[in-house]
C-alpha cells in the first residue's frame, strides 16, 4: 500500500501548473466568431518520483491531450510543465533532445505505432543509435537484453512487427520505450486494444519494470479497472478539467465528486451475486461537446446534485480531505464507493 | 435428452473461411439453445468465433466464409434450408441484430426517421403516417429525448450512445422474439454503456424478447445474462448458468479468464494472467485448442480434443480433466 507523504520535501519529478490547450476550430466561413475546442482547460497536478499517476476519463475529457503536452508533442496554450525542475516548453531544441531520453511514451495501438517495414531489432535499436551512439556488438547485446527484459525471445529480433500478436507488439513498444533508461513513461491506453488475458500480462510487465528500473508512470486510460490495478494515485478528468485527484484507496473507498462516483458505479462488476445488491448510478444524457461546454461546473448538466450555484460558479479543485482534491461545491461524503472488503 | 421446444437451437454448426492461408475453422461445431425470453451471453476473446456464430444464425456470412455443416433450428425450422425470401422475413420479424459500431450500420444519407419507417414498412403493411407514429413511439421507448427532432436528423449529428439507441429502435421495430447484440456497448464510454445495458434489460422485461449478448467483457456478462457460453478457438469450452460460472468455473480457460479480469470491487490488485497469446485462427491444433496455454495440460490434451460433456444439470465442460 502506498503511503501518503504530506511533507513539503516530497521529491516531485513532474509538476503541471495551470495547463491549457485550446484548439482553434473556427468555422472557415465565419472567421469573425472564433471557436475553440478546450481540450485541456486549466489543470494542475504533481507526480512523485517512482509513483504511478493514473489519468482516467471518457472521450473528450482531455486525457490524451494531457499526455501529448507532457511529451512536448503539442505546445500548451497556457501553463507550465516542469520536469525535474525545468519547464520543458521553454527548452531549446537541443536541450529538449537531451530531455527526450528521460521521458518516453507507450502508445495504445501496437499495430500502428511500430513501423511495419522495420525489423524489431531496428525498431528497438533506433533510440540507442540516435541518443547513445551504440554500435556493433554492444548494440546487439543491448537490444537482446531489452527483448529479454520484456519477455520476448531475443532470436525474434530479425522478425517484422506483423509476425507478432498484439500483446507481443506492445512488448516491443515497451522495449523501445525503456531502451534509454527514461525516468518517466507516459503510457497512453497501453492495454485498451488487447484481450483481457493479455492486458494483465502487460500490466504485470509494467509493474515489474517500474520496480526494477525505478520508473515513474503516467497511466492514461478510459477503463477504470486497468487504471486502478496499476496506479498509486488517480486523477479523474471530465471535459478538460480534473474533477478529483487522490490516492487509489481514497478514490474507490470514498469518492467525493459525483462524477467519480458515477464513473465507478458504471463499471460492470464481474460478480453476478452483486448484480441486484448494488445500486447503480446511471447518469442521464451525453457528455457535452468540449467546443461548447456548459457554464459554471462542466458536469452540472448530468449531475444529480446540480443547483443554481453550479450554473454560475465553476468549482475550484480544492483539498477537501487530506490528500483528496475535489472540484465540486457539494463534495460531501455522499458516496461510500463500491469496495466490498474491509479496508 | 429430448427438447423440442427450444426457440432457437443450434446443432453442431460449422462456419469455415477459405482464405489464401488455408481453411480457417472460425466456428467449429457449436451447439446451444436459446429459450423464449432468456438472456444468454456468449463470451470469448478475439478469434473465439463468437461474432461469427451470431452472423451465422442471421445467415449473414459472406465470402470467403461458408456455413459448412450443422442445423440452426428456429421454432423447429432449419434456417439453413429456408429460402432467402423467408430468411429475410425472419430477420427483423423474428430475429434482429445490433452491432458494435452503430455508425457503420446506419445509412449516413438517410434521416433516422426514414431508416426506422423503412424497417417498419418492410415487414408490416402500414401507411406512412402509421409508420411514423410507430417510429416515434420506438424512439420514446429507447429513451431518446426530443424524439420528434431526432426523427428528422441524420446519424452523424447523434452521439455514439444515441446512435446505438436508434439501432436498438430499428431492431425492435418488428417485435423480434430474439435480439442478437454483438458487443453493443464496446465502442461506448462507460457511463453510456451503463445506460445502454439498462435499456437492454428493460426491453427484455417489457417485450419479453430473448437476448443473445456477445461480449468479451465478463463484467457485462455478470450484470446482464442468465446463462453463459464460453468460447475459445471456435468451440464452446464451457456452458452453464451465470452464478455457477463465476462461483465454480470448471474449464481452465474460464478460470483464467475470470482471474485475469481485474478485481475491480476489491482493493487487492493481485492479478493473474494467462501465459501465451490468444490463438491465431490459422494455427491448426490437433488436440485441445487451449492446450498450448493451459497450465494443467497433459499428454492426452495434445493428441485428442475433449468433448463438451455434461458435468451437472446444464453445466457442460470441454476438458480432459473432467473425464476421470
Amino acid at each position: 500500500m502506498s503511503t501518503t507523504k504530506t511533507d513539503e520535501q516530497t521529491d516531485y519529478i513532474l509538476e503541471v501548473k495551470g495547463l491549457k490547450k485550446y484548439f482553434d476550430v473556427t468555422d472557415g466561413l465565419f472567421p469573425s466568431s472564433k471557436k475553440y475546442l478546450k481540450a485541456v482547460d486549466g489543470i494542475d497536478f504533481k507526480i512523485k518520483r517512482g509513483e504511478t499517476l493514473g489519468i482516467v476519463g471518457e472521450s473528450g475529457c482531455g486525457k490524451s491531450t494531457t499526455g501529448n503536452l507532457i511529451m512536448n508533442m503539442l505546445a500548451p496554450t497556457e501553463g507550465k510543465i516542469i520536469f525535474d525542475g525545468e519547464d520543458i516548453h521553454s527548452l531549446s531544441k537541443r536541450q529538449m533532445r537531451e530531455k527526450r531520453k528521460d521521458i518516453q511514451m507507450i502508445f495504445q495501438d501496437p499495430f500502428s505505432s511500430l513501423n511495419p517495414r522495420m525489423k524489431v531489432f531496428d525498431i528497438i535499436a533506433e533510440p540507442l543509435i540516435t541518443h547513445k551512439s551504440s554500435r556493433g556488438k554492444e548494440l546487439q547485446k543491448e537490444v537482446e537484453e531489452l527483448l529479454e527484459v520484456v519477455g520476448l525471445d531475443p532470436s525474434h529480433a530479425k522478425r517484422y512487427p506483423h509476425e507478432f500478436s498484439g500483446g507481443q507488439r506492445q512488448r516491443i513498444g515497451i522495449a523501445r520505450a525503456i531502451a534509454l533508461r527514461p525516468k518517466l513513461i507516459v503510457c497512453d491506453e497501453p492495454v485498451s486494444a488487447l484481450d483481457v488475458s493479455i492486458q494483465s500480462q502487460i500490466l504485470k510487465l509494467l509493474k515489474k519494470l517500474q520496480s526494477e528500473l525505478q520508473l515513474t508512470y503516467i497511466f492514461i486510460g478510459h477503463a477504470l479497472p486497468a487504471v486502478k490495478s496499476i496506479s498509486d494515485r488517480i486523477a479523474v478528468m471530465y471535459l478538460g478539467k480534473i474533477v478529483e485527484i487522490t490516492t487509489k484507496e481514497q478514490l474507490f473507498s470514498s469518492p467525493m465528486h459525483p462524477y467519480t462516483e458515477a464513473l465507478i458505479s458504471a463499471v460492470p462488476i464481474p460478480d453476478p451475486e452483486l448484480r441486484d445488491a448494488r445500486k447503480q448510478i446511471i447518469l442521464e444524457g451525453d457528455i457535452p461537446s468540449p467546443v461548447d461546454p456548459p457554464s459554471g461546473c462542466n458536469f452540472r448538466t448530468r449531475c444529480p446534485l446540480a443547483t443554481e450555484k453550479c450554473k454560475e460558479v465553476d468549482p475550484k479543485l480544492l483539498e477537501k480531505r487530506p490528500g483528496q482534491w475535489v472540484a465540486c461545491h457539494y463534495a460531501l461524503e455522499h458516496g461510500k464507493g463500491i469496495i466490498t472488503d474491509d479496508v | 435428452m429430448k427438447q423440442l421446444d427450444h426457440m432457437l437451437e443450434v446443432k453442431d454448426m460449422k462456419t469455415h473461411f477459405y482464405t489464401e492461408k488455408g481453411m480457417i475453422p472460425a466456428v467449429d461445431g457449436v451447439s446451444f439453445h436459446v429459450d423464449e425470453g432468456e438472456l444468454v451471453g456468449i463470451v470469448g476473446e478475439s478469434g473465439s468465433g463468437k461474432s461469427v456464430t451470431a452472423l451465422s444464425i442471421m445467415n449473414l456470412i459472406e465470402q470467403p466464409g461458408k456455413i459448412v455443416d450443422g442445423e440452426i433450428l428456429y421454432n423447429g425450422e432449419d434456417l439453413l434450408q429456408v429460402s432467402e425470401k423467408k430468411m429475410e422475413s425472419i430477420r427483423g420479424n423474428d430475429i434482429s441484430m445490433i452491432f458494435q459500431e452503430p455508425l457503420t450500420s446506419l445509412n449516413p444519407v438517410l434521416t433516422i426517421g426514414k431508416q426506422i419507417t423503412e424497417a417498419i414498412r418492410a415487414h408490416q403493411k402500414v401507411s406512412k403516417k402509421e409508420a411514423k407514429k410507430q417510429a416515434i413511439d420506438l424512439l420514446h421507448r429507447v429513451r431518446i429525448p426530443r424524439a420528434e427532432s431526432v426523427y428528422s436528423s441524420y446519424p452523424h449529428v447523434l452521439s455514439g450512445g444515441m446512435r446505438q439507441r436508434v439501432m436498438i429502435a430499428i431492431a425492435l421495430s418488428c417485435h423480434p422474439k430474439l435480439l442478437i447484440a454483438d458487443e453493443p456497448t464496446t465502442a461506448l464510454d462507460v457511463t453510456i454503456q451503463a445506460q445502454i445495458m439498462q435499456l437492454l434489460k428493460e426491453i427484455s422485461k417489457d417485450i419479453g424478447a430473448a437476448i443473445m449478448l456477445i461480449t468479451h467483457d465478463l463484467g457485462v456478462i455478470a450484470e446482464m445474462v442468465d446463462r453463459v457460453i464460453v468460447m475459445y478457438g471456435g468451440k464452446i469450452v464451457e456452458q452453464t448458468d451465470v452464478h455457477t460460472l463465476f462461483k465454480s468455473p470448471e474449464h481452465p480457460y474460464t478460470k483464467a479468464l475470470i482471474e485475469s479480469t481485474p478485481r475491480f470491487h476489491t482493493l487487492e490488485d493481485e492479478f493473474y494472467s494467462i501465459q501465451g497469446s490468444v490463438l491465431q485462427t490459422h494455427e491448426s491444433i490437433q488436440g485441445c485448442k487451449y492446450e498450448p496455454r493451459c497450465p494443467y495440460a497433459m499428454d492426452v490434451c495434445k493428441k485428442e480434443e475433449p468433448l463438451l460433456e455434461d458435468m451437472n444439470e446444464g453445466h457442460k465442460v470441454r476438458c480432459w480433466l473432467h473425464d476421470q
